[in-house]
């Protein structure tokens, strides 16, 4: 017997409100941009409600929720890779890693010091998809690597060694000094122009 | 276990894959090693930095809405909220307006103009999105945004043009400006791309209401 709406509607929202957090915060890593992650949020919204029965009867929703999720990110990549030039000081040339440490810091309050988040955002900026991905998903938001796995349908040995050509990467970069956006592109900061940066805020695209 | 043995098995330890005989040495190689007592303090402290990077929250009432959007246009049999790629919970917002201008593959010799009028709040930020379309990717492109009296982009108080380069990508780019009108009634926003000797120039006003 076929559903009503007036029964469909409630059922609906009360089988994905608890999952909408989470939701957005898995489509935010993925984008990197909130309206990008909002649109993602919403498109899989609309394919989740003629899938809802499905949904109703998932063991581990979250893990089948990414997959969704990551599925509509890859296969309508361009529409959320939207390159946007934002006004902004430039977060990366900023970010000194040099700070002086406060007298009597421990070792451990050093290193963080060292790793501001503004740093390792910008870090991050710089890896490739693939290990902007596994780092994104690993160790940023704690999905395991089997969660990972059946997210993406990529073999779990593959993403093993790639979380970790990804962390020596990453940890490459940070040991480098500050991380400068652009560089590769023969960009100058002449003296006419001020010192501000159009944000590929997308994947990868600072180069 | 010598230094190397504890650097190569210190990430699976860090991240609970390592058995129990090989934990208990890479813990008595860190209790005696200082050098690698240090490694391990940067690796933690490099952990604790990516945990804590942050989600920006959706925009007010967006989830909620998401949700009421999908039930009308399920209903109405249509598939196409987000068409526009966010306008429509951005004008729900009412926060952020949007404004879509198409770049073609080179710019023009000649200066075109797109003229539209937006209104704004007096001392209220908005943000208005630029979008641009363009076939290829071009490098070095300088904007210059220029403003009229009283109005300013957040962040840039007292300035009447801000420019910078850029490279705009294949594709649709989007240039993000914060606006805030702090005297007067608004006016015109000239925004200018130039590219290897060629411009375009985008004019849109802004209407205190």
């Amino acid at each position: 017997m076929p559903i009503s709406r007036q029964n469909r509607q409630p059922s609906f929202t009360a089988l994905i409100r608890p999952h909408l957090d989470r939701m957005y915060r898995f489509a935010y890593r993925l984008t990197g941009h909130r309206e990008d992650a909002q649109d993602l949020v919403q498109d899989v919204l609309l394919k989740l409600h003629s899938r809802m029965d499905r949904l109703a009867e998932v063991e581990a929703p979250v893990t089948w929720l990414g997959r969704v999720i990551y599925n509509q990110f890859i296969d309508h990549q361009r529409r959320y890779k939207t390159r946007r030039l934002a006004l902004v000081e430039d977060p990366i040339l900023s970010a000194s890693p040099d700070q002086a440490p406060a007298a009597g810091a421990s070792t451990e309050e050093l290193a963080q010091g060292e790793f501001t988040i503004t740093r390792v955002e910008a870090a991050l900026e710089h890896l490739s998809d693939d290990h902007k991905l596994i780092i994104k998903l690993h160790d940023v938001e704690g999905y395991t690597i089997t969660e990972i796995a059946e997210i993406t349908g990529i073999p779990h040995g593959t993403l093993k060694s790639r979380r970790q050509r990804a962390r020596e990467r990453l940890q490459d970069l940070l040991d480098e000094g500050p991380v400068r956006p652009n560089s590769a592109s023969g960009e100058s900061r002449g003296e006419e122009y001020d010192e501000l940066r159009a944000v590929p805020a997308k994947l990868g695209s600072i180069s | 276990m010598n230094c190397e043995q504890f650097r190569q098995n210190l990430d699976p330890y860090l991240d609970g894959e390592l058995e129990e005989a090989l934990s208990r040495e890479v813990e008595s190689h860190h209790a005696e090693c200082d050098a690698c007592a240090a490694v391990r303090s940067r690796k933690v402290a490099l952990r604790q930095t990516l945990k804590s990077i942050p989600v920006p929250p959706p925009e007010d009432g967006f989830l909620d809405a998401a949700v009421e959007e999908t039930l009308i246009n399920t209903h109405r049999n249509e598939t196409r909220f987000r068409a526009t790629a966010g306008i429509g919970s951005a004008i729900a917002a009412g926060i952020v307006a949007w404004l879509v201008f198409v770049l073609p593959a080179d710019l023009p010799t000649q200066p075109e103009a797109t003229i539209e009028t937006v209104s704004i709040t007096m001392n209220v930020e908005k943000t208005f999105r630029l979008t641009f379309d363009s076939k290829r990717e071009l490098q070095a492109v300088a904007i210059l945004v220029q403003l009229p009296d009283g109005v300013e982009i957040v962040g840039y108080e007292g300035r009447d043009s801000v420019r910078w380069k850029t490279t705009v990508k294949s594709g649709t780019n989007i240039l993000e400006l914060p606006i805030v009108v702090r005297s007067g009634n608004g006016g015109a926003i000239l925004a200018r791309l130039e590219h290897e000797g060629k411009q375009k120039t985008f004019e849109f006003a802004v209407k205190v209401i």
